[in-house]
């Protein structure tokens, strides 16, 4: 299924799940609840930019909102966010006309590989989460560069592989990959050595990365969780072999971090060049 | 091949050609596309010719020319595997 409609179909379900911030949470001490973890991976990526409230940033696959919220909310940044997901975009704009933002918030229903944006228009570009959903990796790099001011801001974090994976990991893997594949849309995972090399290919410079798998990893028995506490709700979004598979996916996901085929990592890189 | 391509967007649809890649640079198909094809193979020769071989194995995979490579190098590689089946 295409991730458009896969993301349409699950949004709704999945904040209550994943809660209102459409990503995983960093967990400093393990401690933290899901909603505090979610916000600390967005103060985490924060930091390794100058924000503040002359900033202009372009979310890419803003979910429904809840980093771009977080993100103004603490450095009063201007912020556009876009997703391919109709439903997410209907589900942020209508949060960001409650929250009275529209003025320095907007989202837009766009493809973030072709975006539409002016050269040189923003001066930080936030990529969470959303780039394992894309095949053309250097193509969104690309892309994020050129809308990008000389000197602007690459942020991006995301599954990683900690590994290549071989033809015969895929073999063995297929029936975990398949259900994982049912709940998440199609992914295509790369690793931080694969992020580093092609955002350097596509012009940033002073790249920075991070593997904070271990600080991630917590996330999946929050959302397992989620998943029991809320079976009946989940059940007007989702049928009951989803909402299984997706319990499933949280074993099989924790499975992968342990034997270090699976993390997460965090790239910044400066847009060098004129 | 008419199987996986069901699944495959028309961009990403495979020829049945021999020079067809199917593994490495220049393949239109990601690994989990290649190893859905091979447990097609494997499946239909077990429904149709009754014979339980298993076509990814570490040998095949870690061949330095892989036989998985492009869709002729793959037909000689199953046809092969059958005939040593057959003789088993």
């Amino acid at each position: 299924m295409h991730n458009q409609i896969h993301y349409d179909n699950v949004t709704d379900a999945w904040t209550l799940i994943l809660g209102e911030n459409l990503h995983y949470g960093y967990f400093a001490c393990g401690e933290e609840t899901l909603a505090e973890a979610t916000d600390a991976l967005v103060d985490a990526m924060a930091a390794l930019a100058p924000i503040d409230s002359k900033t202009v940033l372009l979310d890419v696959g803003c979910g429904i909102g809840g980093p771009a919220f977080r993100l103004h909310g603490r450095t009063g940044c201007a912020i556009s966010g876009i997703s391919i997901s109709g439903r997410g975009i209907e589900l942020a704009r209508d949060t960001c006309r409650r929250k009275g933002l529209s003025h320095r918030i907007a989202f837009h229903r766009r493809d973030a590989l072709d975006n539409g944006f002016s050269e040189g228009a923003f001066d930080v570009v936030w990529v969470m989460e959303s780039s394992h959903l894309m095949r053309d990796k250097e193509r969104l790099l690309a892309e994020s560069h050129r809308v990008l001011r000389p000197g602007g801001r690459l942020l991006l974090c995301d599954l990683i592989l900690k590994r290549e994976v071989s033809l015969m990991d895929v073999y063995r893997l297929r029936s975990d990959l398949a259900v994982l594949e049912r709940s998440f849309g199609e992914a295509k995972m790369e690793t931080l050595d694969f992020y580093e090399a092609a955002a350097r290919a596509a012009g940033f410079v002073e790249i920075e990365r991070r593997d904070i798998s271990r600080e991630i990893r917590p996330t999946l028995d929050r959302w397992k969780e989620n998943v029991e506490r809320n079976r009946a709700e989940l059940a007007a979004h989702l049928d009951e072999e989803d909402i299984e598979n997706f319990a499933r996916s949280c074993d099989i996901l924790k499975e992968l971090f342990s034997s270090e085929l699976l993390g997460y990592g965090m790239v910044a890189g400066v847009r060098g060049g004129p | 091949v008419d199987e996986v391509n069901e699944e495959l967007e028309n961009k990403v649809k495979l020829d049945k050609a021999r020079d067809t890649l199917l593994y490495g640079r220049g393949a239109k198909i990601d690994s989990m596309t290649l190893v859905s094809l091979i447990v097609a193979v494997e499946d239909a020769l077990r429904r149709e010719h009754g014979l339980s071989v298993t076509l990814a194995n570490e040998k095949a995979m870690s061949m330095e020319r892989s036989p998985f490579k492009t869709l002729g190098s793959m037909i000689d590689y199953v046809t092969d595997v059958v005939r040593e089946a057959q003789k088993e």
